[in-house]
């Protein structure tokens, strides 16, 4: 018995020996055949996106057609985690020639594989901001898309008031439109000027306060002084715009609901036409979608005083490419990544067919969907914000603090308070990270 | 002696797989937790887990959120204990009544306790954020157009709400149990000493089925300490509230407070301490109700 195992598991793993030997020369054997025409390279994408592996796919397709290299796509399935699958690929043997990093943060991790991406032709196209990865002041990574919020508005209810939404530029701007609105809310059907939440703590805790951290000159420098508690928040002017603004967003939305309306129900307030205004950002176009949206919409900034900076809107960059620099085929690969960027079919790959927001100035061609519309068109004006969240995300300090110190304001609209609490928790917060 | 070594080896090579299990996932796990508590661990891998010492227990004691979450949870755990075991107890005593089709009615009251506490939360959440404010408007009763969730107190009774009609069912089977187990003949000599129904209720009934009691009011206290599942997905700690000046999410229970500390604020040692304390007084409390009620108990 015990003996008929044994062989049994031998003769498996000499099986799956031969197998992989098998698996080899045959793809050697392809390779081979490529060769005789010109020499057969492959490079190999870890994709982070599921959704979008079909259009990657076809991309890569034409792509090889075209340079004769071969890109092999692999996804990472849904519900998948993107770390632990990177560190797995890394031990195959067979690394992968363009991973995905979804900000800094992954640079302690596989700072020591990244490629120098400054001198690419891409990097002239993106706002500075945008190229939010690098590692010792060079770029190193390739923004994959790019989103961003602010009030979304629906241009039917506007153009019925007669609100320009592209005269909105300041806080007095925003104030007068709220206002207007307001004074016909009956007449035009709506529970509320503005759709906000405070119950979803994200959009409260790390969206609206980016506002306050970003809004300004050097807003890098600021937001790591102030997680560092050397900010003295009651002291800071812009914290006083910022405090007007989101009782500005409070007073004119359904206060009853402040603390229980959820991303749905928010969504769909103002999907329905119950609102006029939606604190979101451009991902909520396939809810509004669902919901059969028909009017018009765009985008106004979150302006909290008359500084240029009242009329940008924070953008960033979700996730990024990096390049391999171990790789055999280092330069097939930023060949690759320049092929999306630089070309007319890397454009129509990212707008038709995996639906993103580029974060390229050259692409010419204009998304269907009206909030990827409105970002391009911020971003190629260049009046966008950083996401300065991101800092402080993964600690959650937004939404386990920050939001409910919002919500405390909401409800006694006590500015001096308000300011103390946020200085407060900064200092606790930098305390705490000195400390750990 | 052959015999014997046989059945060692049978007794442990029953009870290992069990062991084995028990250790992993129990035993190891909590000695590492109050381990951690002494440390400054942030839960990463490669992090620093330097000892501290009490520095995490003293941090405890000037967190305002904690105390906080320590009283609504004990409030929570109390009101809820009483909810659940008064609805469950009447609810038992129908449902053992001659009644047509009291089997159906004993499956309908157990049937949400089968849900997922998760899924329940999620549905409890759209009632009364969406149906019950639509029904208000539908019929201009001002009090329901406003979400219950929405406001401290009132989230408050809705997670009470909730978990009872979650749970009431399960603890009702026990009473039913218990009820089914009284002897008769006591009853009927009793009746025909001229007892009432309620003197029945309160002298014979009451005192046969007090192991029950005592085991339900366990179970209730014990869950309600634990709650997470139904809070999580229902309030998620939501509205917020100010507690000693400081802002605190109002229905966050010890247990999301926890889990809060450790994996969202990244700071798993100081979820660790919390968790120990949290520990130390559920046991102290279950043991002291267990001695008290065992104390009432009958033996027949």
């Amino acid at each position: 018995m015990r003996k008929a195992l044994v062989s049994l598991v031998a003769g498996l793993m000499a099986l799956s020996v031969l197998a992989g030997c098998g698996g080899k020369s045959a793809q050697d054997g392809g390779q081979g055949g490529g060769s005789a025409r010109q020499e057969a390279k492959e490079i190999v994408l870890f994709n982070l996106k599921v959704e979008i592996d079909q259009a990657l796919k076809n991309l890569a397709a034409d792509f090889e057609k075209e340079k004769g290299i071969r890109v092999q796509v692999k996804s990472c399935g849904g519900g998948c985690d993107y770390g632990a699958q990177l560190r797995a690929e890394m031990q195959t043997g067979r690394e992968p020639d363009i991973f995905v990093m979804e900000g800094p943060s992954a640079l302690e991790i596989w700072g020591h594989k990244v490629a120098d991406l400054s001198n690419e032709p891409w990097v002239a196209h993106v706002n500075p901001e945008l190229l939010g990865l690098k590692q010792d002041g060079k770029i190193v990574g390739f923004p994959v898309a790019i989103e961003g919020y602010g009030l979304i508005y629906n241009k039917s209810i506007l153009d019925k008031v007669g609100v320009d939404p592209e005269s909105i530029r300041t806080y007095a701007d925003l104030e007068a439109a709220f206002k207007a609105i307001d004074a016909r809310k009956d007449e035009l059907g709506l529970d509320a000027v503005v759709s906000y939440t405070l119950k979803e703590t994200w959009v409260s805790g790390n969206h609206t306060f980016n506002i306050y951290l970003a809004a300004r000159d050097n807003p890098d420098q600021f937001a790591d002084d102030f997680l560092a508690g050397k900010v003295d928040v009651t002291k800071d002017p812009i914290a006083r715009d910022y405090a007007r603004l989101v009782k500005l967003l409070i007073d004119y939305s359904d206060k009853d609901m402040l603390e229980s309306l959820d991303y749905n129900a928010q969504v769909a307030a103002f999907g329905t036409g119950k609102t006029a205004f939606l604190h979101q950002g451009n991902w909520v176009y396939p809810n509004l979608k669902d919901l059969n949206v028909t009017f018009d919409m765009g985008i106004v900034p979150l302006a909290l005083n008359d500084s240029k900076y009242a009329s940008h809107i924070p953008v960033g960059v979700p996730s990024y490419y990096v390049v391999n620099k171990d790789s055999k085929y280092v330069n097939e690969a930023r060949e690759f990544v320049n092929y999306i960027a630089m070309t007319e079919r890397g454009h129509r790959y990212m707008i038709e067919e995996a639906f993103m927001v580029p974060a390229f100035k050259n692409v010419k061609l204009e998304p269907t969907d009206p909030l990827a519309k409105a970002i391009m068109k911020y971003n190629a004006e260049g009046r966008t914000l950083t996401w300065q969240f991101g800092k402080y995300s993964a600690d959650n300090f937004g939404m386990q603090t920050i939001a409910p110190i919002t919500a405390q304001f909401a409800k006694d609209g006590d500015v001096e308070k308000f300011l103390a609490a946020i200085d407060r928790a900064a200092k606790e917060y930098a305390a705490s990270k000195g400390r750990n | 002696m052959r015999q014997s070594t046989e059945a060692k080896v049978v007794f442990w090579g029953f009870l290992s797989p069990t062991l084995f299990a028990f250790l992993m996932i129990i035993v190891i796990p909590f000695i590492l937790g109050v381990y951690y508590s002494f440390t400054e661990w942030t839960g990463v891998a490669g992090a620093s887990n330097a000892w501290v010492g009490l520095q995490n227990y003293a941090d405890l004691l000037r967190e305002k959120r904690f105390f906080y979450s320590f009283a609504v949870t004990a409030a929570y755990s109390l009101v809820s204990m009483v909810v659940i075991n008064l609805v469950a107890f009447v609810l038992a005593l129908l449902v053992t009544q001659e009644l047509k089709g009291r089997n159906i009615y004993r499956a309908g009251f157990f049937l949400p306790n089968v849900i997922g506490g998760l899924i329940l939360g999620y549905i409890w959440q759209f009632v009364f954020n969406s149906a019950l404010p639509r029904l208000g408007d539908l019929l201009s009763i001002g009090f329901l157009r406003k979400s219950m969730l929405a406001d401290p107190r009132t989230a408050f009774f809705a997670l009470v709400f909730v978990v009872s009609w979650q749970y009431a069912g399960y603890i009702m089977m026990i009473y039913v149990a218990a009820l089914q187990n009284v002897p008769q003949e006591l009853l009927e000599a009793a009746a025909i000493d001229g007892a009432g129904p309620w003197q029945r209720l309160r002298h014979i009934t009451l005192p046969m089925i007090a192991p029950a009691f005592t085991v339900n009011s366990f179970l209730t206290l014990v869950n309600s300490f634990k709650q997470f599942d139904v809070n999580v997905s229902l309030t998620g700690g939501m509205p917020t509230t100010t507690f000693a000046g400081e802002p605190v999410f109002a229905t966050e229970l010890l247990a999301m407070n926890i889990y809060n500390t450790a994996l969202a604020m990244n700071d798993y040692a100081r979820g660790q301490a919390k968790a120990v304390v949290f520990f130390v007084v559920l046991a102290v409390l279950s043991l002291l109700q267990v001695y008290f009620n065992k104390k009432r108990e009958v033996e027949l």
